[in-house]
């Protein structure tokens, strides 16, 4: 046996993966036919390619696609078609959306009349601005409630209907004709209502609804929780029942407002802030509106 | 029954708005990018990690693709990225610890796992657990670089061209390396392996 030259030597791996020029492999060839010792090596190398290869593989842990898609949905909610029409455009049409909403309830304070007294809707002006006044007005009063006495039950003077309880408007200025939430009858209500009741509209956003599962004993839960669902989205309802208390009335109650799309990340964010234990679930049921139905499960243990 | 769709359409798709495209592109590569980040750092859990953390970092730039290399080329750098930069924090944090305490070990932040025992059914469709830690053993014997390119040729089945793409080196390293690494499995593996008489 013959000691093969080292450039012969490095070369045995990059002849066994076809990664050599024609001349390179015409000197190994003949090394090799020439070297039995180098053939020996050849096959060694090749032996261990082949092991690696057969054995290396591993596969993903059992769950690991389902987790991840869960971490996507979390991290990344499912784009509503307004991103679609956004990129196109270049445009931000949330902007449009936001002022367009503004403006509707701005008509709808004017078609019903001056706020109910003691209750101040300006005070939410600085907030997402798609809520109705009747809504926002009750729920202001709610908030003016020291949160140290939640207990202290919150008369609410005047209850909207459902049919004026949530008001977002779409994107034409139009007022919503049928409110989803007054279809809402529980938790398990499938929130695939549209929340307009215009077909134009249903055909251009296209999402699921959320249920935002909110845990925490702290007396104040209820109360932190309206007020934001109210800056979002003029809640009225909390397990289909009209609200007239900021104090929980059992252990799990349910509020279903509908946020506008543009809004919602906002929103979840601030939910977040809150402090409390937050989870978020998709709903299956696809859902076409201007604004999407969110659930809120409140849990006070 | 349709044929898949090409990595170029998926990612078509995905920039379309999407999203079961991109569903697919994680199951396409899933087992792909597990594999070389548990053969890279040696265990499962922080494989895992490295793995989902990848394909977050995908769904968060695929939109930027450009398509100017592979998209498998592309993922694999993601993923050779994300382990250094967990091995760069776990030396870190091994370091750190060390100094804090002095005499004592971790062999959790150890810079490479000499393969704890994974327990039966860890290398499932591999045809024996036994060949797995066996793989694993033998790469936690080379040089972090020789076992990247190991694992990237061998495993992997990249191409020369391929493997210097992802690793920024030279075409004429990552040759050079690899056959060194190589000879040196081959020292290792063939005392044990011919003994159990698997080669």
């Amino acid at each position: 046996m013959t000691t093969p030259q080292p450039h012969i030597n490095a070369n045995l791996s990059a002849y066994l993966d076809d990664e050599l020029g024609p001349a390179e492999v015409e000197t190994l060839d003949a090394a090799l036919a020439a070297d039995p010792g180098l053939r020996a090596q050849l096959l060694q190398l090749q032996s261990v390619a082949r092991f690696l290869g057969e054995h290396g593989q591993v596969a993903a842990p059992e769950g690991f696609h389902e987790r991840l898609m869960e971490r996507v949905a979390a991290e990344h909610p499912p784009p509503s078609a307004w991103a679609w029409l956004r990129q196109p455009l270049g445009l931000r049409l949330e902007g449009w959306l936001v002022a367009a909403a503004a403006v509707a309830a701005l008509l709808l304070v004017l078609q019903q009349g001056p706020a109910p007294s003691g209750t101040d809707v300006d005070a939410w002006s600085d907030g997402p601005p798609a809520q109705t006044a009747p809504a926002a007005a009750q729920l202001d009063a709610m908030a003016k409630v020291p949160a140290e006495s939640p207990s202290v039950p919150v008369p609410v003077t005047e209850v909207p209907t459902p049919a004026t309880a949530v008001h977002v408007a779409p994107p034409s200025g139009q007022a919503d004709a049928e409110p989803a939430i007054a279809e809402a009858q529980g938790p398990d209500a499938a929130p695939n209502a549209p929340a307009d009741g215009t077909g134009e509209e249903a055909d251009v956003l296209a999402s699921p609804g959320y249920r935002y599962t909110v845990r925490s004993s702290a007396p104040e839960l209820k109360l932190a929780v309206l007020r934001l669902a109210a800056r979002y989205g003029g809640a009225t309802t909390l397990a289909g029942a009209e609200i007239s208390t900021a104090a929980m009335s059992g252990p799990t109650e349910d509020l279903m407002i509908h946020v506008p799309q543009p809004d919602l990340t906002r929103f979840a964010e601030e939910l977040q802030r809150l402090g409390y234990d937050v989870d978020k679930q998709a709903s299956n049921e696809i859902v076409r509106g201007s604004a999407l139905p969110v659930q809120i499960r409140l849990v006070s243990p | 029954m349709p044929s898949p769709l090409s990595d170029v359409e998926l990612v078509a798709r995905f920039k379309e708005g999407d999203r079961d495209a991109y569903g697919q592109i994680v199951q396409r590569y899933q087992d792909r990018v597990f594999t070389m980040a548990f053969r890279w750092m040696g265990d499962r859990q922080i494989a895992e990690e490295v793995a989902q953390d990848v394909f977050l970092a995908l769904f968060r730039s695929l939109g930027r693709f450009r398509g100017e290399s592979l998209l498998s080329t592309w993922i694999y750098r993601v993923v050779a990225n994300h382990c250094k930069n967990r091995r760069m924090y776990q030396y870190r944090r091994h370091h750190d610890k060390h100094d804090a305490l002095q005499g004592t070990s971790n062999t959790e932040d150890a810079p490479f796992r000499q393969l704890p025992d994974p327990g039966p059914g860890t290398d499932a469709p591999l045809q024996t657990a036994q060949a797995g830690q066996q793989v694993q053993q033998a790469l936690g014997k080379l040089d972090e670089e020789q076992r990247h390119i190991i694992v990237l040729r061998d495993i992997q089945d990249l191409s020369y061209d391929e493997i210097s793409e992802i690793l920024d080196l030279p075409r004429g390293t990552v040759k050079s390396r690899l056959h060194r690494a190589r000879a040196k499995l081959a020292r290792v593996l063939f005392r044990t392996l011919q003994r159990d008489d698997v080669l």
